[in-house]
């Protein structure tokens, strides 16, 4: 129980000296009605303050309940409109009571209920997004070893076949057509390839990465596409030789999904800055664009698989999917904010060192 | 089916394939030439492969499952098995380890649409000479044919 300040009145007073007041009042207000009466005679007391003193009775007995009403009723009524509309399922709603007095301490108790409550939903929410997510990608996996089989098969015999007759075919626009369709059916390949890297990445050795390398290397891959497009890329990791367990490759490619993303986002240019820095148990990455930033309704399903603003054909909304998949994989979180003035992603990946030195 | 028909008349039987290639004559005059036997269930990558690997100068006996891959393993020996992972009833796992018991001077080489890690690692600890995912270019099945042929 908060200790009460010494200017704080307890509920009880609050009931009782009103109650208290009315009967002094009454008392000494008969007590003169009544001496006034006795000693003198009746003719000589004017029946204005006879008058008079009942009004003013009444008054003050009317002044103090109303006090009561103040003090006592009306935070119990504030109370009770909160309760109702929580009882309705808003938990946005909070009571206002600064009556110093129990009914404070109790406002202020259920303020706590009412936090606490809403917290454990938003967890819940979350917990049964990131279900769902899983599930999507668990679904994916199963897709993906499926269609895999099945459009490999025609595949790989159009591959060879086109092959076959581009070795033997000497005219040039012979060669252009088996060229087409032998380029073709490897970009089949290399889209069912990454399919499967959804269900391939879970099976891979966890090892001591060095997450400073993998963002090199992911910006690295990067730089030219970030040329072209005037995008300036810059990192700042600060990891003082923290490493995380995990699949480097795998990482790597996440981050490099995340970069490609940002660098598509600014094709007039801008800047990505890539921060890295230990806040135990976590090893935390930012990737902050100053790209166009992501409209609201696309903001919840960017990690979902195939989800894409892109034109056909420029990608196929799997490269955040699968960075989702690996973050999750490796006991992290990631998650996107954006607004007008561009986009922060951030990665949140246990931190080796500081989970061993706590065991 | 065709192939395996052709296959059946003959431990070394050919395909039906357009005028042989100068490369397979040349081949088959210095006997660098392959036999071969392909399983496959897909029947498209079947043809064209046999039809491809006699061209390039190996005498090819193609069948469209395991099973009837062991029986063509009894009448003749095989330099070479291309055998396909996912099939039904027998897999090419399956397959792998009846030829390695039975013919363990015989490569098997796994082609497969989907490897999983379990089953690349299964077929390695099986002996698996190669492993060759589809869609694969020609360059990756020559170079891996040429392995087989360098060790013969």
């Amino acid at each position: 129980m908060p200790r009460r300040s010494a200017n704080q009145i307890s509920l009880k007073w609050k009931v009782i000296l009103p109650i208290v007041g009315i009967v002094l009042v009454a008392f000494v207000g008969y007590t003169w009605v009544s001496l006034t009466t006795v000693v003198r005679p009746r003719s000589v007391v004017p029946t204005q303050h006879l008058l008079a003193a009942a009004i003013s009775l009444t008054a003050l007995v009317a002044a103090l309940i109303l006090v009561l009403y103040v003090l006592v009723n009306r935070p119990i009524q504030e109370l009770a409109a909160v309760m109702r509309s929580v009882e309705e399922g808003d938990l946005d709603r909070r009571v206002h009571i600064h009556s110093g007095d129990e009914l404070e301490h109790l406002a202020n108790t259920f303020n706590r209920m009412l936090d606490e409550i809403q917290a454990k939903n938003r967890q819940l929410v979350e917990a049964g997004q990131q279900l769902l997510q899983s599930e999507k990608l668990a679904s994916i996996g199963l897709l993906a070893a499926g269609v895999a089989h099945e459009i490999n098969n025609p595949v790989a015999t159009i591959s060879v076949s086109a092959e076959c007759l581009l070795e033997s075919e000497q005219q040039p626009d012979r060669r252009r057509f088996l060229l087409a369709i032998s380029e073709e059916a490897d970009r089949i390949g290399g889209i069912v390839r990454k399919l499967l890297d959804f269900d391939r990445g879970g099976h891979d050795r966890f090892s001591d990465c060095n997450l400073v390398g993998a963002v090199d290397r992911a910006m690295e891959e990067s730089r030219r596409e970030a040329e072209r497009s005037g995008v300036t890329l810059a990192s700042d990791l600060q990891l003082d030789g923290h490493r995380v367990q995990g699949q480097c490759d795998q990482l790597r490619q996440a981050f490099a999904s995340i970069i490609d993303n940002a660098i598509r986002a600014m094709p007039h240019g801008g800047r990505l800055e890539v921060r890295a820095r230990v806040h135990e148990p976590w090893i935390v990455l930012t990737f902050t664009d100053t790209g166009s930033g992501i409209a609201e309704e696309h903001l919840d399903h960017i990690f979902d698989p195939f989800f894409t603003t892109r034109e056909v054909g420029e990608g196929f909304g799997l490269g955040l999917a699968v960075a989702y998949a690996v973050v999750r994989r490796h006991g992290g979180e990631i998650s996107a904010e954006s607004g007008p003035k561009g986009t922060t992603f951030t990665i949140k990946l246990p931190d080796m060192d500081a989970r061993a030195n706590a065991a | 089916m065709k192939l395996a028909d052709e296959a059946m008349r003959g431990p070394a039987a050919t395909l039906s394939s357009p005028a042989p290639a100068r490369k397979q004559e040349r081949m088959a005059e210095t006997g660098q030439g392959l036999d071969v036997l392909l399983v496959d269930d897909d029947r498209s990558l079947l043809e064209i492969l046999g039809t491809l690997l006699q061209l390039e100068g190996h005498r090819v006996v193609a069948v469209p499952s395991a099973h009837e891959g062991l029986l063509k393993m009894k009448e003749h020996n095989f330099d070479l098995v291309l055998a396909d992972l996912k099939m039904p009833r027998t897999t090419g796992l399956d397959m792998l380890r009846a030829v390695r018991e039975e013919y363990p001077q015989t490569r098997v080489v796994i082609i497969t649409a989907y490897a999983s890690v379990d089953t690349t690692v299964e077929a390695m600890r099986l002996g698996v000479f190669d492993y060759l995912p589809k869609p694969f270019k020609l360059a990756e099945l020559r170079r891996v044919i040429n392995r087989v042929r360098d060790e013969a």
